[in-house]
């Protein structure tokens, strides 16, 4: 996502990142981590997010009764495209960087054609940060 | 983009996305996917908010403190949101 952003930052592209419920909290790899117990819990390991995977894209975080997820369909890695217009072109329930880059390139061709982007990205280089 | 520090490295080897069992609870991950509940809510995402329909007002606070609304986007520029975690 940080390839997609650096890449379309300016076409008007706004990249947000929600942070949401821990789904593996306290498995093998994470016995440290809990799940919510408030939003200053919440925002804590959001910022936590923020440091251990260098996240540069803007980091929100939903109230903890996690209603706005709830109204996106309460999936943990979901994506949505949406268009200027507030219509929605692209929904998925994982974050296939590849889509998103084709779905992107077409918008941004389409608003300004004497600029045109090709999809690029090819998720077998990148090392697998958020 | 600069690596992550105090994070898990992903293992090399062509494991095809499966490397990450090895940071889970394989039973309880299995179960979970396969949990009635969590199908359900995979089944139901393609009706949340349908390719083609008006993408609701989300407010979100963010790391810095800022309200991040959705809406404040229409008209300007396009989105991308997407969601994550630390597990």
């Amino acid at each position: 996502m940080h390839e997609l952003e650096k890449k379309y930052r300016d076409r008007d592209v706004e990249f947000v990142a929600m942070y949401v419920r821990e789904p593996h909290a306290g498995e093998r790899g994470f016995p440290t981590y809990r799940n919510h117990e408030s939003f200053d819990h919440k925002m804590e390991m959001a910022k936590e997010l923020e440091q251990l995977k260098s996240v540069t894209i803007t980091l929100g975080v939903d109230d903890s009764s996690q209603e706005q997820h709830g109204i996106l369909g309460n999936l943990p890695n979901m994506a949505y495209v949406v268009d200027r217009e507030g219509r929605v072109v692209y929904s998925n329930t994982w974050q296939h960087a590849e889509d998103i880059d084709a779905t992107l390139a077409e918008m941004v061709t389409n608003d300004d054609p004497s600029r045109p982007l090709r999809p690029t990205i090819n998720t077998n280089n990148l090392s697998g940060a958020i | 983009m600069t690596k992550p520090k105090g994070f898990f490295k992903r293992p090399p080897g062509p494991l095809a996305g499966m490397w990450s069992w090895k940071y889970l609870n394989v039973w309880k991950t299995i179960r979970m996917i396969t949990s009635k509940p969590v199908r359900g809510l995979y089944e139901a995402f393609p009706s949340a908010v349908p390719v083609g329909s008006e993408f609701p007002d989300i407010e979100l606070t963010t790391t810095g403190g800022a309200i991040f609304r959705s809406a404040e986007l229409k008209g300007k520029k396009h989105l991308v949101l997407f969601t994550g975690a630390i597990t």
